[in-house]
């Protein structure tokens, strides 16, 4: 028995969050494919203006996350549905205030996670892509 | 079920023209995760090094025929790593790479790593087969705790990540560093030495998760340059002796002072 897979775009509730439209750049904020939901890389962007968040790294890795946040949320999924993380830091030596937000943020059963330093543009200092399950969020 | 999806054409098989221990495609759970892609004559199996814009033509004109060949589409892909050499030619890359994926395109991260024999693109692709079996297993978000009685020393970090989850029909794996799970250090002082730990490591984590090596479907090579590669390639081949799994290696800037760090997605 097989069943067609079905392929659909996600966008975030927050219109100022797709970046991609806004724009105009070459993808989709996320696509869900079966059980999976895929992000693209995500930045700091200010979810009132739309404009970048380049503030202390801290700061810049919690609205990032936010921003996940809600883009999960909009799909009916959420954070603690995400099993698959990648983090760049434009700074390496940013790795350990990177690591005190995330403990704000996954306190318990983290998602698994790779991160690395690569050259960032527009001033980031953090870009963070997700794959989550799709589906409610339990609580 | 785990299917290698062969070169479609004799030029795109990388492990006969270049020794790269990698299948092109793996067709797993209803997605199709395919090697990095740089821009290889299909025919010749030359490596065609040019301009931002026609690497890019070539590897997507590259991707279609991989993926039609395994009943898929430039259409139906899901996610996407672009690697460029240089941020700077973001712009560049985005003119070429949107006349290939007009609509609803894929989720992507932009990524500038050092990439192998001077390339400068390469697209890390996962893309939806056309179905998918109803059988399936379905897990849910299920931790690999680096807390139960059979963790070693190497699942125990403080840091806020988990080494594995299953979910769906896959099993996740947080990057690896060389860690001796006997002590929790570091261990390995060259990139073959660490890749062989981290590749031990690995197989006793699947374990762990109820997973092997042999069900690997997608790894990911991150080292800190790309003039090691062949040291890393000649010990990775040891832990995949048939039908390797797709596959990317880049060259990035690694957190602490490992020279090696593997990630991988594994069929549950």
């Amino acid at each position: 028995m097989t069943e067609r897979l079905l392929r659909s775009v996600i966008e975030p509730r927050n219109p100022k969050l797709n970046v991609s439209r806004n724009a105009n750049l070459p993808h989709s904020p996320g696509i869900r494919v079966g059980s999976y939901i895929f992000l693209s890389g995500m930045g700091p962007v200010d979810p009132v203006t739309g404009g970048r968040n380049l503030g202390p790294i801290a700061e810049q890795v919690r609205q990032t996350l936010r921003n996940i946040a809600h883009m999960l949320e909009s799909a009916g999924s959420g954070l603690d549905r995400i099993v698959k993380m990648i983090v760049v830091l434009a700074d390496a030596t940013d790795y350990d205030e990177m690591n005190r937000v995330w403990r704000e943020f996954f306190p318990i059963d983290p998602p698994t996670r790779t991160a690395c330093a690569l050259q960032l543009s527009n001033g980031n200092g953090v870009e963070i892509e997700c794959i989550a399950l799709a589906g409610e969020s339990p609580s | 079920m785990l299917e290698v999806i062969p070169a479609p054409v004799p030029g795109l098989d990388l492990h006969r023209e270049y020794g790269h221990h990698q299948s092109p495609a793996i067709r797993a759970g209803g997605l199709i995760f395919c090697s990095g892609m740089v821009a290889i004559n299909p025919e010749t199996g030359e490596r065609e090094h040019g301009t931002v814009t026609s690497e890019a033509r070539r590897i997507f004109e590259n991707l279609n025929l991989l993926l039609e060949s395994a009943h898929s589409s430039l259409d139906r892909i899901v996610q996407v790593h672009a690697m460029i050499y240089h941020r700077i030619e973001y712009d560049v890359l985005n003119r070429v790479y949107r006349q290939y994926v007009p609509n609803t395109p894929p989720a992507r991260t932009v990524m500038s790593v050092q990439i192998e024999a001077g390339f400068k693109v390469m697209l890390e692709v996962i893309a939806a087969a056309e179905t998918r079996q109803a059988a399936a297993m379905t897990h849910a978000r299920q931790v690999i705790d680096r807390c139960s009685s059979d963790a070693d020393g190497s699942r125990h970090s403080d840091l806020p990540l988990s080494p594995a989850i299953r979910a769906g029909d896959f099993v996740f794996l947080s990057g690896m560093a060389a860690i001796d799970p006997a002590t929790g250090e570091p261990a390995g002082a060259t990139v073959a030495a660490e890749t062989r730990q981290i590749l031990t490591n690995m197989g006793e984590l699947l374990k762990a998760a109820g997973s092997s090596l042999a069900k690997v479907v997608k790894v990911n090579v991150l080292i800190y340059s790309m003039l090691e590669y062949e040291n890393m390639n000649s010990v990775y081949r040891e832990f995949f002796p048939v039908d390797p799994p797709a596959r990317t290696v880049c060259g990035a800037g690694l957190i602490g002072s490992h020279k090696v760090e593997i990630e991988c997605i594994a069929l549950a």
